[in-house]
């Protein structure tokens, strides 16, 4: 009369469980389509807000890298090259790069304008908004390149190999100054950036000796013919701290600079959380608290959504549950429901990350939860999806193959098997031509 | 034979001062074939007897026996499958499945079993229940009498070796009651099954082969 348990749990019951989960859907679909528009619509609501927080952050950010002229986390300023090779051993520095100061530009039309002239390495041009839009990076003896507000002010036309005349003062500042005058040899330009202080020449190193021969730095605090190393740390956090720490670390210090071992440091007002000593967490405690409370508002919001939703469905499973619905099928159902709406949405931020242009990498996951979500509610979806098996395409090619093969040496028209190969490899293409179409 | 049997079956809600007790040490047994009735005024503990017979809730003592297997010795998934195979419901609000039509409403506890359909025995239960006509309409397009027919015939469809109802014609006018009760004792006898039906109509109560009265939780009367 009564079976075993583990007997009477396996069942094939699939069929009336779709029917269950495919007729609620078109029963309810309107109510859960809603449901589903309004948890999306507030996901998009917060990450709207988010982005629009981050890009605001982020345009600030850049703005003030812009003014400061890069995006370095700080660094150490009027170095020997001695001094520059000791510190960059320094473990705490990721990345850094070079600048040699050559002198300022003070005489005419450079009198309302600042500008800098000097050495970068690569890793300071990258990251110091210098590199060069039209033509090569100065590399012969009396070679520069500048940026066109230099050249506007020249009135020189911006072409490579153009003749730049220029009057260089060194030791600008330190009472004792001394002009190089040159022509030098234009090799590339780039736009100069109106947010930015000062208009840079860069020169190239033989250029650089050449400017400065016979000249040694007046003192410590000179531009001309000293170094500058500016610093990628592992974080951005404390970032004054940590450079004076990789000073003493070393033998300097940033305290008494009548001292012989003074190194000046900067930190980039571009980062906002350089700033931040161990005392001053209390702004970050601000913003983390914010972010929580959007967090906590949209999770309240949706659980809302939801429980709205849910409670009109409570009293339709509980009848499915005393007609005989196991709870297990009863999970299967809403499963069944909730992949078909996600796979839905899914779809649709496919189409709209397509229409928008929004990164590929995106689109392609959403293109995969479509796939992943709807091949339950359709399963003929897996014969052109073969996902779960990476191997499964490919035994269907081969079997193709196959059929394709026997078909054509069936049809024997004196086409022989290389040409029935080379027919059956311009299926193939066709066939993964159609398969990349269709993924 | 015994089909059906309650041993010391109590059934408390809330702790404390707030505890009710709905039932308290029910001992009952119900034959195979026997059409008994359980009546009782509001609140005495008629359905959550039933629902206890029917292992759709869990007492807080004493223990239910359906065809020698006690009910709630199981776990939550072959309590329902066991259910579904041995025991049919009839509720006062019929309980259909809104998006299904009356025939798949009809033959879902058998689906959901994997069982074949057995389609001879399913119309004979429809033609005496007369929805031959219906099969195709939502439960939304049917009168009450005709979606409580529906109720009893998907309560049969499984061929249970019990049929509970829970005051089936409470929500039937006078005339459908009638009806529906004499299709239920007619299909009962037909297909030998053992029917608890609760009502509080002392009429009703007249038709079934034995009758019990429940107060306070506790059976304060038997009759034949």
């Amino acid at each position: 009369m009564w079976e075993g348990v583990s007997e009477m749990i396996s069942v094939k019951n699939r069929k009336p469980i779709k029917r269950i989960a495919l007729k609620t859907l078109q029963t309810y679909g309107k109510r859960n389509g809603i449901t589903i528009l309004a948890i999306a619509l507030t996901t998009m609501l917060f990450t709207a807000l988010l982005t629009v927080g981050s890009t605001m952050y982020k345009t600030i950010q850049e703005s003030s890298f812009r003014q400061a002229g890069g995006s370095f986390h700080g660094g150490f300023k009027q170095l020997t090259w001695e001094q520059v090779k000791e510190l960059r051993t320094d473990k705490q520095i990721k990345k850094s790069g070079v600048r040699m100061g050559v002198g300022i530009l003070t005489e005419a039309p450079f009198d309302k304008q600042y500008t800098e002239v000097s050495y970068m390495d690569d890793t300071y041009v990258r990251y110091s908004f210098c590199s060069i839009e039209e033509g090569m990076e100065p590399e012969g003896e009396w070679e520069i390149a500048c940026d066109n507000r230099v050249l506007d002010l020249l009135g020189i036309t911006p072409e490579v190999g153009a003749r730049v005349p220029l009057t260089i003062t060194l030791g600008y500042g330190t009472g004792s100054e001394k002009e190089v005058t040159g022509e030098f040899i234009l090799s590339g330009w780039w736009t100069f950036d109106p947010a930015s202080v000062s208009a840079n020449v860069r020169v190239s190193e033989k250029c650089a000796g050449n400017i400065l021969a016979g000249y040694s730095p007046e003192n410590s605090s000179d531009f001309s013919g000293n170094w500058y190393l500016s610093v990628f740390l592992s974080s951005v956090a404390n970032c004054r701290e940590k450079l004076v720490q990789i000073l003493a670390d070393h033998g300097f210090q940033n305290d008494v600079r009548e001292e012989d071992n003074y190194v000046g440091i900067g930190v980039n007002e571009g980062y906002l959380t350089g700033h931040i000593g161990k005392e001053d967490w209390s702004g970050v405690a601000a913003i983390v608290s914010l972010l929580l409370l959007i967090l906590l508002a949209g999770y309240l919001i949706i659980y809302n959504i939801f429980q709205i939703s849910v409670s009109n469905d409570i009293r339709f499973y509980g009848l499915l549950k005393t007609i005989g619905t196991t709870p297990r099928q009863i999970k299967v159902i809403i499963h069944r429901q909730a992949c078909f709406w996600a796979g839905l949405w899914a779809l649709f931020w496919h189409l709209f990350c397509k229409s928008w242009g929004i990164p590929y990498r995106l689109t392609e996951s959403a293109r995969t939860g479509v796939f992943f979500s709807l091949r339950r509610p359709f399963p003929c979806l897996r014969y052109f999806f073969p996902y779960e098996n990476p191997g499964g395409r490919q035994q269907k090619l081969h079997r193709w193959r196959h059929c394709v093969t026997r078909m054509y040496s069936r049809c024997g028209r004196n086409a022989g098997e290389e040409a029935a190969e080379h027919r059956l490899a311009w299926h193939g293409q066709t066939l993964a031509g159609t398969g990349k179409k269709r993924l | 034979m015994t089909v059906l049997e309650t041993k010391e079956l109590k059934k408390y809600y809330g702790t404390g001062e707030n505890r009710v007790c709905a039932l308290n040490g029910i001992n009952l047994k119900v034959e195979q074939g026997e059409f008994l009735t359980i009546v009782g005024s509001s609140g005495s503990g008629k359905s959550t007897l039933l629902h206890m017979l029917g292992g759709l809730d869990r007492p807080s003592a004493g223990s239910v026996v359906v065809d020698g297997k006690d009910l709630f010795s199981m776990k939550e998934e072959a309590l329902t499958i066991f259910r579904r195979r041995k025991i049919g419901f009839v509720f006062q609000a019929y309980n259909l499945v809104p998006v299904l039509n009356v025939w798949e409403n009809i033959i879902l506890p058998v689906q959901l079993d994997g069982a074949k359909v057995d389609e001879k025995y399913i119309k004979q239960v429809i033609e005496v229940l007369g929805l031959e006509e219906k099969l195709k309409n939502l439960p939304s397009q049917l009168s009450g009498g005709q979606q409580q027919r529906v109720a009893i015939a998907r309560a049969l469809a499984a061929k249970p070796s019990i049929l509970l109802a829970d005051e089936p014609t409470g929500n039937l006018d006078s005339r459908t009651s009638q009806d529906v009760l004499g299709l239920m004792k007619t299909t009962g006898h037909r297909f030998s099954q053992t029917m608890v039906m609760i009502t509080h109509n002392e009429e009703i109560a007249q038709m079934a082969d034995r009758s019990i009265r429940i107060e306070d939780g506790r059976i304060v009367g038997r009759g034949e």
